[in-house]
């Protein structure tokens, strides 16, 4: 398994009965391969029940752009009522990446000055209005250090992650900083270090992940 | 009543001069059909707000690959990499607003509102040039409405009177568009009498749609 699907596997780990979940594009996506649970998939352009990217209805798209297809509970509606839900904490968890996530949960994501500009869509919505925000991507980008003490990109928003999934372990931010919570088979603390800028809280006991 | 228009007719109100809102997320929902048209007529320097700029060979993704918008109004771009370059090379002048504030500034100036309070953004350079209110003691950011001279959206069905059924994920913008702008345009695949759309299905009533222009129909014609 490569490390984006270790990934998606663990972050499917924290869905419950009934959770209703917004997915960002990329790593985010390949989560619903990996729940077994009854979750309720939600795409902020409006469709709520998405059950697969594979669908046949021009009509039917979510906001990375797939045609999905619909469980029979789905349904459409507008941009209003898609990010009122959104803001009025209907949401129970968002998973998206980062650009950069600092030991206070402060999240960028949508853009580096003059470089990479691609706009925050709804992730500073998301982000403020779901109940669990949840960042997964890979624990380092082509070498730059991600997981950092402060961001220096422009945020997203501040104060808003629970919890950031890696290849290489899970950390909580909690009051104190980032607890690392799980780490994967294989990987040591020293690896785990090495690629990280931010202190980590490091308990007694740390359970594995596969 | 009869508000169906030809092409050429609705190029009276679509001029370089206005500030359009255009409908429609990824493409999809949008008015494919009169963007081709201010391509051909080489439209420039154009005021844009619009959710996403879809893809550079998409609907409104081709109007910024030609290069005819000067300043924009939007939320993600990152799916066009014309609207990028010609971001980072500063030969567009681009607000970004978090897509629910988007939404939202539009639906209050589709409604008489004089803005909304909300947290997103707190803490982000969405803050620069903004009021910030304390309510019950939580602070908040205020956000002005935002209203357009011509609103253009795409729409699956119109009934001659200007009724508008949106199929699927094509309500997205739209809706709260039609409401926004001195003067709404609908392009639409099906254009159908009075009384041939169920009433429970009608998305956007009659009375704010003021003009309707023919679509690319469904098989292509």
């Amino acid at each position: 398994m490569d490390s984006k699907n270790i990934i998606a596997k663990r972050v499917a780990r924290e869905l419950k009965d009934g959770d209703v979940i917004n997915l960002g594009i990329g790593i985010p996506n390949l989560v619903p391969r990996y729940t077994d649970k009854e979750v309720f998939f939600q795409s902020d352009n409006g469709v709520l029940g998405i059950d697969g990217i594979n669908g046949e209805d021009k009509y039917a798209c979510n906001a990375g752009g797939h045609q999905v297809e619909l469980t029979d509970y789905g349904c459409f509606f507008d941009s209003v009522m898609a990010f009122d839900m959104i803001g009025g904490g209907h949401i129970d968890v968002t998973v998206l990446g980062a650009l950069q996530v600092d030991e206070k949960g402060n999240l960028a994501n949508w853009m580096i000055p003059g470089k990479l500009v691609p706009g925050m869509g709804g992730a500073m919505d998301l982000v403020c209005g779901a109940k669990k925000v949840i960042v997964a991507m890979e624990h380092t980008s082509k070498g730059n250090i991600k997981i950092v003490k402060e961001c220096t990109l422009p945020l997203t928003a501040k104060k808003c992650v629970n919890l950031i999934i890696t290849e290489l372990c899970v950390l909580e931010v909690i009051k104190e900083g980032l607890l690392l919570k799980e780490i994967r088979e294989g990987v040591t603390i020293g690896d785990v270090k090495e690629k990280t800028l931010a202190d980590l809280i490091i308990p007694d006991v740390i359970p594995r992940f596969g | 009543m009869n508000k169906v228009i030809t092409m050429d007719e609705a190029f009276k109100y679509i001029t370089p001069d206005k500030k359009f809102l255009i409908g429609g997320f990824l493409g999809l929902g949008g008015p494919n059909l009169i963007i081709e048209e201010m391509i051909k007529k080489s439209m420039h320097d154009l005021h844009i707000v619009t959710a996403d700029t879809a893809f550079s060979n998409k609907g409104i993704g081709k109007l910024i690959a030609n290069k005819m918008c000067s300043k924009l109004q939007v939320t993600h771009i990152g799916t066009n990499e014309c609207t990028v370059s010609q971001v980072i090379n500063n030969e567009i002048d681009v607000e970004f607003v978090a897509q629910g504030t988007f939404i939202r500034r539009i639906r209050c100036g589709g409604s008489g509102i004089g803005g909304f309070l909300t947290k997103v953004g707190i803490g982000t350079l969405m803050e620069e040039g903004k009021e910030k209110i304390a309510v019950d003691g939580e602070e908040y950011l205020l956000e002005k409405p935002i209203r357009g001279d011509v609103t253009i959206i795409g729409a699956h069905t119109v009934d001659k009177a200007g009724n508008v059924l949106l199929k699927g994920a094509e309500k997205n913008y739209n809706i709260a568009m039609a409401m926004a702008s001195d003067v709404v345009i609908v392009e639409a695949t099906n254009i159908v009498e009075c009384g041939e759309i169920d009433m429970e299905s009608i998305h956007i009533p009659f009375i704010y749609v003021d003009y309707i222009v023919q679509g690319e129909k469904e098989n292509g014609q």
